[in-house]
Order: C-alpha cells, then structure tokens, then sequence
C-alpha cells in the first residue's frame, strides 16, 4: 500500500428513518477513512444499516430516510475536497459524482436493471450523462466494458435484455455500468450474495482484478466475514447502526475482538476439521428498530456482557495498535 | 413482430364472423319482426291495414324464411357493401349510420385521447408528490369523477351553461348547422361542441385511470432500477420518465382495448340526455323497433371497432414490453 492518500472521510454520521411509527436510526455515529487504491470491507447481517450506508454516500437515501448530521468528506482528485452531506439531494453537484465519481452496484443483480430496456442501453446512460460520447462511440466502448468485465460475446448481449442473460452475467453487466465511467470509487452492496458459490469466486477474482487494472478503492458491503476477509484490506463491522469493531481484515479474521464478530465468524459452517458439532448462532434476535436503550445494543445476546454495559453506549476506541472495539469489557482489559 | 400481427388479424375474422352470428340471432329472439310491430303501432292508432301489402313486404324481405337464410342472406349482401334496408327510417342502412358511426368515433378518440392526455401526468404528479396537498386534492377530484355518474355530469354541465352563460350546450352542432353538408365551418362548430360530450364521456375513466397510473407508479418508485439509475447520476425527470414511469405505463396500454369499446357504449345515455346525434341513441331505437339490418350493422361495426383496438393495444404493449413474446 504505497498510495494511502484519502479518498473520502465520513465522521459521525447519523441517518434516520421517519416513519410513523417512530424513528429507526438505521445509522448512527459511523466514521470512517477510505483510502486511495484500498478495499474497506463492512459486514454485518440484515438490517445493521449497511446498505442504507452505502445510499448515504451517494446521497440516494430513499424518503422517509435522512442524513441527520456528520460529514462525508470527498477528496475528489483535482484536490477539491466536498462534503457530501451538505450537497442538494438533486442538485448538480451530486450528480456530477454519481456514477462518475462514485459507483454503485446494487445488491440485487435482476431488480438492478430495469427489464424494459437492453443491457447496452442502460449502460448508455451513465456514459452519455458525464461524457460527450455520441451514441455509436459510447456503444463501441461499452462492447469493450462488457468484454473487460468477463462477459463472452459482448457485441451479442450488448443487445440483449436483462431476462435474457443469466445471474452471472447480470451482476457483470451490473459492475460493468458501476465502472463504465472510471470511477474512483467503487461501492459493491452485497455484489455477491444473489449468486452461487462458484460465479460467487469468479465476481471476487474479477473485483480483483478491477481494482489492480482500475486503480479503483472499493467499499465492499457483505454479511459474509470470509468473503470480504479474502478481498477486503480493512474490515469495519457493523451492529444496529454502529461500527461495533474496526481492524486490519486478516486479524479480524483470524482474532476477532468483539464478542458480535466472535458470533459471526461462529456462525459460519467450516469445511474440514471432522466436527459434528452443531453450528452457533448468536443468542436471540436483532434488536428492535424502535427500542432505544440506553446501553449497548448488543448486550441482551452477548457472552461477556456486566453490569456497566447498560449504563453506556460504548464508543469506538482503540483497544490494540490499528484495531478498534466499542465493547466496554474489552476496552477495561486492554488498560 | 409481422407474423405476429398477421396471425392476429387472421384471429380476428372468426370472432367477427361468431359475434355477427350471436347479435343477428339476438335481434330476433323477441317474438315477431318489425313487421308485427309496425301492425301492432298501426292498430294502436286506428288506422287501416293493408295486410296484402304486409304479406308482400315480409316476402320481399324474407322475413318469412328460417333465420339462417336470413343471417345467409344479410352477410353476403353486406360482403358486397349493402348492409340492407332500414324499415323505421325508410333509407339505406349506410346512409342512415354513416355520420352517426363517424361522429361516435370521433366523440370515442378524441375522449379516450383526453383521458391519457389528463391521467397521465396527473397519475405521474400524484405518484410523486406522494401525501402532499396537492396529492390529496387529485384524490379527491378523481374520487368525486368516478363517483359521479356521466348523465348527472351531463346534466350539471348543460345546467351551468344555460344558467351562468345563456347558452345551449346539447347536441354536437348548432341549430343552422345541424343538417347542413360538412365544410370548414361546420368543423368548426363541431370542434366548439366537441369538448362538452367528451368531457362527460371521459371523466370517469379518466379518474379511474389517475389512481391506476399513480398506483403502478409507486410500486415502481421503490424498484432498485430506480435507485440505479439515480446512482448514476441521471437527473429526477429523465430517469423517471425512461424508467419506471415507462414500466407503469403498460398496464395503461393493455386497459386501452377495454377503454375504446366502454367509450362507444357507454356514451349512449349521455348521447339521450345531451342529444347528441351518435350511434347510441339510435341503436336502442333500432333494437326497441326490432329494425333489424340497423341494429345489426350497428352491431357488427362497434364489435369490429373493438376488435380493432384489441388488436392496436396488443401491438402497442408488445412493442412497449420487450418481455412479451410473439410465439
């Protein structure tokens, strides 16, 4: 990691959601650094605010959703640097960095395209709203994306709809519209999970592959520990709302600090070391959106929990040298 | 796409000739012709009956043989462009209908075009200003238009016109116009007339066809495509416009077929009550008096424009819907 200039610096950044029955804090509190050339991995499982983060950044929170403080700082790379949360949801600005700046690859490979009109088609747009690209130009040049991507017979399925291609090729034409413009930044939201497992490893060697060709950085959404442990170079771990531990990929992986990440990686069948014990999962269930308590979230399911963990929300802190936990517990031991 | 349109229209002939042969029996299922009704109207009214000559019209006309000849002998005469004789106006069926099926036609696009005119944007509005005041207010201007019945709307209407203007708003002509042969002016006029008639045909449908729009287009509002393409960067009005408002659009494009024959039909009470020289009221007349070439030419030319337009919003949705297959 020779380059590690910033890219973009997201401090204390709450979103909620106003709904009728209350306010869920879908984010809450979250900082975190995204350096140039550089794969931050964030997991957590359904409903930990992860994909509403990613929509954060890009500024596409669906109403009654809203950015409710912090700062997103983007180090654009004609060294203007914005904050994106005080940019106009609508605005020009924004837009300017959509898809040019910033790419988003939506979970859902199939729901992500729209059936009505062709691959090609929809990758026009992109190109043709930040570049001067004439119709034919833009076409040659999204042939040449959809081979680079992986697809075989690109000038075939240039002219195809999205019904008529398979899963695969439907998340490759998905991360060939997140790129088609450069960007700097890549925004992968769950880029795996749809597919099965062996398409699962080609997407992950071709993400790899874009970030040495691309010399993109990455934002890799998954609720798979392991799957982002393999590409990610910093993992933040993400529990109702808040980063619960932050850390180098391979250590927390291999040592995990928070007890939520211990339960994870617990929670994931191993293949090969003959055991016919039964899988862990985590003691009871996700917290309810709408409850607020005043001490850690995670505290009625977890395994070292005392007496001074309902008092306080634990804050991120560094507990051992480029590793951070909000566990109280684990903060008092490491003093 | 061309084989598919071909082999649609060649569907097209057995329904025509099975809809031809129902509403040809249909007529003369009451018991008696036009002939006995004619008698029946004579004696009400004391008059002398040459029942030699009555004898002489039913032979003419083969009222006196089985109803398959009859059917035989009405679709070969229309075949080569005659659709017989209408008793009760003593003229051609042609002549008799033929403005009559023109300014119905006119009355029915014009309407449906209204509706997809007005619906449409107010649909994609609604859609997008979700709970808004203004919102609000176009639910409640479209729930008080399907609730209204078109007669009442009619009648309101011809009230406020002869109330706050002094003007006379029925009928699709003005009184030195009504029989005079077309022309520019007589256009012109017609085109003055016009909007009245089409309002109160089309409000029902149009408010039926806001809550449509705005209802499909919010369920596509929330589709991940959406998100997509805004994370392109794409601006609000384009992205909606290509993406979902063009998904909600289909099932619009489908309603179209049911739409134009609902426009014809359902124009009759308002044609009784705004007077309006078109087919509907005609053809209740035509049916009561058992005219039978009328009714049945009337019938055989409104099943065909359905048909038609069956067939026009099919190809119109396959064209849209590229998910839709030919085979």
């Amino acid at each position: 990691m020779s380059d590690r200039s910033i890219l973009l610096e997201i401090r204390n950044l709450d979103v909620n959601f106003f709904l009728d029955e209350g306010t869920v804090e879908a984010v809450q509190d979250v900082s975190l650094d995204v350096f140039q050339n550089y794969t931050l991995g964030i997991v957590g499982e359904s409903g930990c605010g992860k994909s509403v983060l990613s929509q954060a950044i890009m500024r596409i929170v669906p109403p009654p959703g809203k950015i409710t403080g912090g700062e997103m700082v983007y180090h654009g790379g004609n060294a203007h640097s914005i904050d994106l949360v005080k940019l106009d949801e609508k605005g020009k600005a924004i837009r300017s960095i959509r898809g040019n700046e910033i790419g988003l690859i939506l979970q859902e490979p199939m729901a992500a395209l729209s059936p009505l009109y062709t691959v090609g088609d929809q990758i026009q747009d992109v190109l043709r709203q930040h570049s001067s690209m004439s119709k034919p130009e833009a076409k040659a040049y999204i042939v040449e994306l959809l081979d680079q991507v992986g697809i075989p017979k690109p000038d075939i399925h240039v002219d195809q709809y999205p019904f008529e291609l398979s899963g695969g090729l439907r998340q490759r034409v998905v991360i060939a519209m997140a790129i088609a413009c450069k960007p700097k930044l890549l925004i992968a939201d769950e880029p795996t999970t749809a597919l099965d497992v062996t398409i699962q490893a080609q997407i992950l060697r071709l993400f790899q592959e874009l970030k040495e060709t691309l010399d993109i950085s990455i934002i890799f959404i998954s609720h798979d520990l392991a799957v982002i442990s393999e590409i990610a170079d910093e993992i933040v771990v993400m529990y109702n709302g808040r980063i619960v531990e932050e850390g180098p990929a391979r250590k927390v992986f291999s040592e995990p600090l928070h007890p939520y990440t211990i339960g994870l990686l617990k929670s994931v069948p191993k293949l090969g070391e003959g055991s016919r014990e039964r899988l862990t999962t985590i003691e009871g269930t996700v917290p309810d959106p709408f409850m607020k308590s005043e001490g850690c979230a995670f505290y009625p399911r977890c395994s070292i929990r005392e007496e001074q963990c309902t008092l306080e929300c634990p804050a991120l802190a560094e507990v051992e040298r480029g590793r951070k936990a909000a566990c109280l517990p684990i903060q008092s031991s490491s003093r | 796409m061309i084989n598919y349109i071909i082999r649609r229209i060649f569907y097209m002939i057995p329904t025509l000739i099975i809809i031809s042969m129902i509403s040809f029996t249909v007529i003369q299922l009451p018991p008696g012709d036009y002939l006995t009704t004619k008698i029946a109207q004579l004696q009400a009214q004391d008059e002398l009956i040459n029942v030699d000559l009555i004898e002489a019209l039913r032979e003419e006309y083969g009222l006196d043989k089985p109803i398959y000849v009859q059917y035989g002998k009405w679709v070969w005469n229309i075949l080569h462009g005659d659709f017989g004789y209408s008793w009760e106006w003593q003229r051609p069926v042609e002549e008799v209908i033929g403005e009559r099926i023109l300014l119905t036609a006119i009355i029915s696009f014009s309407a449906t075009f209204m509706i997809y005119l007005v619906a449409i944007p107010v649909g994609i509005f609604s859609a997008t200003h979700k709970y808004s005041v203004g919102d609000y207010l176009v639910t409640f201007v479209a729930f008080v238009g399907l609730a209204l019945p078109n007669f009442l709307l009619a009648l309101l209407l011809l009230f406020l016109g002869y109330a706050l203007f002094d003007v006379s708003l029925s009928g699709l002509f003005s009184a030195e116009f009504a029989n005079a042969p077309w022309s520019a002016a007589k256009v012109g006029d017609l085109l003055k007339h016009l909007w009245i008639p089409v309002i109160v045909v089309g409000t029902t449908s149009t408010a039926g066809r806001i809550r449509v729009m705005r209802g499909n287009l919010l369920d596509e509002l929330n589709k991940p495509y959406v998100m997509a393409a805004r994370a392109k960067g794409l601006s609000e009005v384009k992205l909606l416009l290509k993406y979902p408002v063009r998904t909600a659009l289909n099932p619009l494009i489908s309603g179209l077929s049911v739409l134009l024959p609902q426009m014809i039909s359902g124009a009759t009470i308002t044609a009784v009550v705004l007077g309006l020289p078109t087919t509907g009221p005609m053809l209740l007349g035509a049916l009561r008096s058992q005219d039978v070439y009328l009714a049945g030419a009337f019938i055989l030319l409104l099943s065909t424009l359905t048909v038609i337009s069956t067939l026009l919003s099919d190809i119109l949705l396959a064209w849209s819907d590229p998910r839709i297959q030919y085979e």
